[in-house]
Formats: structure tokens, C-alpha cells, sequence
């Protein structure tokens, strides 16, 4: 079938849609916007290229979390919604002004002003964005998850023996494997992270059992035991700080907080 | 404030906290295309990374080629895939992914349904690619596994027979059930010379539709291949929801 070459947006037109074009047309078929437009339907009933990357695209980003600052998007701005939020946020800015000049006429010599400065901001800001990075490290990993309530083959398993799933380390405690060695066989340990990054691993391991002192960050973590070219095992832990460590964290930014305010 | 307007807020005042920000979207992006075959699980770390410096040396063109039509985060995510993809260009890598050995315990229902309505999604999304001929493609489909045909899926015809033609043709695909396959496509070509405005033979329509289910399938599978579809799957898909719909 003859290609058509209409959709002319963006430096990689005149022969396949450019990122922009596969992304709108990524949305459309993600039911995250009701309309298309005409150049783009055309181009991608007749380019089975494009309809190739589209489907890919589209598989992808179901992959992908939905975003955090608001899970439901709408899908056509609602004006309505928004004035009305700009009018309460008025309403709440008069309101607490009309508070603080009662309050101020009672108590003329003692009352304190109340200036909300761009540091403080600044730092609740950051501090929010500190919050959900570290939570962001306790999410858990869907299939790491399916892996670790798997029950593995039995033949020739060492049976590996670790902690248990919810158990909670500190840096500096010692995680210990035990397991029954094989004659001939070789194990492998693995430490991932709560997106299934490899963190650590050995080649290798010795005579059981094996211990390693705990020297991670805060999160969510997988440990896989496995053979030459055998899955035996995926458990799961958490590493918390210390009280002493949360302290030390948190101290230093009351500090400078302090430091900021006049 | 949206999602889109905090992205666009930060592409013009912080790209880099933007980028920050973006870090487990990449490592996302990376990790499925890792899944699915493109390179060794191992170097995923180092693929970030790369990621990462492209990322942050094509900023400026990233956000000067945005045209602002479709949200910020389905756009960038378009370029970290392509970045991802010149980078397995570049080193030639493609390995079949190595599926880790393990047993389920017991098959669970409640998966089941969700992964067929997933696919199901998937499947409605790849002939919804095929533009004007979505609704042929779709009532192929339903006939060869089947399933009843309901008037309004002969109402999205380019060409709409009216109330009472749609009824005498769904008595005529009705007709179709249990039968061949071939014998199933001739009564189709029948009803979509009546619903179409291309006049085609029954020959061109099995021609057409045997094209178009084979890029479907294509489709389906992705490429790498992600699952091993074929008409015969892609059939009981149907059947299998249309049942669960019918049970609900």
C-alpha cells in the first residue's frame, strides 16, 4: 500500500511521526484524550511503521507509574474547578490576613509577626521532594513480589534459608544465608533494590552459611539465591536508619533552618 | 497544581530538578526494555547512566522540540525510549531475555481475568491503529470466534445500512456461528459488501483480512516478541472475555 506523507510536525517528519506525534497518538489510544488529529489518524492507517513504535509506546507506558502530583488527570481542563480553587485560595489569603489584623489590634505591643518567608517555602518544598524520594525506595517491585510467594523446584534445591520477609535491618547488622551444599555446585548471591537493580553480588559463595554486614541506604531491598543457571530463592527486607542516623539527618536542616529565619 | 503544569514549570525554570525527577520513569523505561529482550539485565545500571548524559546534553533541544500538544511526561518518555533504542543500535546487543525458573503455586483466577482484560486492551488498541478499517477488522474478528454481534458495531461503519438492514445482517452473521472458517469469511464478505463503500470479493476480503490479522498478531507479540499470539489465541481472547462478560 502506497505511503502517505502528510503529518509534518517536528524535524524526523515527512517520513514517520516524531516523538510528539507518537505520543498524542500514544494518548489517544490510552483513553487520555478524546480527540486526533486528522493528519495523524491518516499517516497511521497508512504507515505500518508507525503503527509498530505506537504499540510499542503504548505497552511501555503502561509500564510506567502514573504520576505523583495527581493520579487523575482530566482529560479536558476543567475551568470551572480551577477558578473556583483560585477563589478559595483568595477567600483563605483574606480570611487569615483579616485574622492576623484582629489579633494584632488586641494585642498591640506583644504580637508577633507572622511572615511566611521564600526560605521556609524553600524548605518545606525540599523537604517534601526528601520525603518522596525516601518513599519512593519502600515501593515494591511487582515482580521481584510474584517471585518471592513463588514455590521453587524441589529437585536438587539447596534450599536456601535467609531472613524473613519482613524483616527489618539496620545498617551494621549481619544478614546470614544458610543453605545445603551440593558437591560440584556453585551459588550465587544477589542484593536488589526495589526496582530490580542489581545493589551487590557475589560469585561463588564458599561454605555455607554466608553473612555480610548490612551497609545500605533505607529501602526496600530483594535478595536472590540461585545455581549456575537456577533461580533457588527470592526473599525481601527492609533497611531502615538508625534513630541515631535520623537524628544526624534531621539536624543539620533544623539548624540551617533556624539559621534562615530572621 | 497538574502533573503536566508542575513538568512544563520545571522544563523552563529546572530542567536538571526536572531530570531528578525523572529518574524512576527512566529506570522504568530502561528495566522493561531490559525485559523484553533488548539487552542483558546486567547492564541496566550502565544504560541509566548513559541515559542520563544524553539526557542531560540534549536538554535544550528536548525542550525546544515540544510542542506542548500532548503531556510532558508521554513526550519525554518517547525520547528516553529512543535514546534507549540508539543505545542498543550502538552496541548490537540483542539477547533473548532469560526468564528466570520458578513455579507459580496455583493458578489464580482473579489474575487471569485481569491479564485477559489487559490484553484485551491491547488487542482493542492495535486494530484501533487501522483507522477506517477498525470496525471490519473487529466484526471479523467476533464472527470468527463466535461471539454475538451487537447492532451498534455495524453503526461504525463507514457506510450505515439503516435499523432494519442492520437487523437482517445480524441474522446473517448469527448464521455464521459453528461453521468453517472459509465458510464463515464468505458470509462476512457478504455483510461488509453491504456495510462498506470499497466493493470487495470475498477473495480480496480473505486477502485483506489475512494482511491485517497477520500485522495484529505482529503487533501483539511486539519485537522483541513478548508473547507468541497467533489468530487462534487472539480468538479464544475474545471468546474468553466475551464468556466472562456474560457470566457478569
Amino acid at each position: 500500500m502506497k505511503e502517505q506523507k502528510t503529518y509534518h510536525d517536528g524535524p524526523d517528519a515527512g517520513n514517520h511521526l516524531d516523538e510528539n506525534g507518537l505520543a498524542v497518538y500514544a494518548e489517544y489510544l490510552r483513553h487520555q484524550r478524546d480527540d486526533l488529529p486528522d493528519e495523524l489518524r491518516i499517516h497511521v492507517e497508512n504507515c505500518g511503521h508507525c503503527r509498530a513504535e505506537i504499540m510499542a509506546l503504548t505497552d511501555l507506558l503502561d509500564d510506567i507509574p502514573e504520576s505523583r502530583v495527581t493520579n487523575h488527570e482530566s482529560r479536558v481542563t476543567n475551568h470551572a474547578s480551577r477558578i473556583l480553587r483560585l477563589i478559595a485560595s483568595l477567600a483563605a489569603v483574606v480570611l487569615l490576613a483579616w485574622i492576623i489584623q484582629l489579633f494584632r489590634d488586641k494585642h498591640p505591643e506583644s504580637a508577633p509577626t507572622i511572615v511566611s518567608t521564600p526560605q521556609d517555602t524553600q524548605v518545606v518544598m525540599d523537604t517534601t521532594l526528601d520525603i518522596f524520594v525516601y518513599a519512593q525506595a519502600f515501593i515494591p517491585d511487582p515482580d521481584l513480589e510474584s517471585l518471592v510467594s513463588a514455590t521453587f523446584r524441589e529437585a536438587g534445591n539447596p534450599l536456601p534459608e535467609g531472613p524473613s520477609n519482613d524483616r527489618i535491618f539496620h545498617p551494621g547488622d549481619t544478614l546470614r544465608i544458610t543453605w545445603s551444599p551440593e558437591p560440584g555446585q556453585s551459588h550465587s548471591f544477589t542484593i536488589l533494590d526495589n526496582q530490580g537493580f542489581p545493589r551487590t553480588a557475589w560469585e561463588k559463595l564458599g561454605d555455607s552459611p554466608f553473612s555480610l554486614i548490612i551497609d545500605l541506604t533505607p529501602g526496600l531491598y530483594y535478595w536472590k539465591f540461585t545455581g549456575e543457571k537456577v533461580l533457588w530463592k527470592v526473599g525481601r527486607f527492609t533497611v531502615r536508619e538508625t534513630e541515631d542516623e535520623r537524628l544526624e539527618t534531621k539536624r543539620p536542616r533544623d539548624q540551617e533552618t533556624r539559621d534562615k529565619r530572621p | 497544581m497538574l502533573q503536566n503544569e508542575h513538568d512544563i514549570k520545571l522544563l523552563r525554570e529546572n530542567p536538571r530538578k526536572l531530570l531528578l525527577e525523572y529518574q524512576p520513569v527512566i529506570r522504568v523505561i530502561v528495566k522493561s526494555l531490559a525485559y523484553q529482550g533488548y539487552l542483558p539485565r546486567r547492564d541496566m545500571p550502565d544504560l541509566v547512566q548513559e541515559v542520563n548524559r544524553k539526557l542531560v546534553e540534549r536538554l535544550p533541544r528536548i525542550c525546544e522540540r515540544y510542542n506542548y500538544k500532548c503531556r510532558f511526561r508521554t513526550y519525554f518518555s518517547v525520547v528516553i525510549r529512543n535514546l534507549c533504542l540508539e543505545e542498543f543500535r550502538k552496541a548490537r546487543v540483542i539477547t533473548e531475555p532469560q526468564p528466570d525458573i520458578f513455579e507459580q503455586t496455583e493458578p489464580d483466577s482473579i489474575t487471569d481475568r485481569l491479564l485477559f482484560g489487559e490484553e484485551l486492551e491491547r488487542l482493542r488498541r492495535a486494530i484501533r491503529l487501522f483507522g477506517r478499517d477498525e470496525p471490519a477488522i473487529w466484526l471479523t474478528l467476533r464472527v470468527l470466534a463466535d461471539a454475538s454481534i451487537r447492532p451498534e458495531e455495524l453503526g461504525r461503519f463507514e457506510k450505515d445500512p439503516g435499523p432494519a438492514v442492520r437487523k437482517q445482517l445480524i441474522r446473517i452473521l448469527d448464521g455464521a456461528r459453528r461453521k468453517k472458517r472459509k465458510e464463515k469469511l464468505a458470509i462476512l464478505s457478504e455483510a461488509l459488501a453491504r456495510l462498506d463503500t470499497r466493493n470487495r470479493t470475498p477473495d480480496a476480503i480473505r486477502k485483506w483480512f489475512t494482511s491485517r490479522i497477520e500485522e495484529i498478531i505482529r503487533l501483539m507479540n511486539g519485537n522483541p516478541p513478548r508473547s507468541a499470539y497467533t489468530l487462534d489465541t487472539l480468538l479464544i481472547l475474545i471468546e474468553k472475555t466475551e464468556n466472562e462478560k456474560n457470566n457478569a
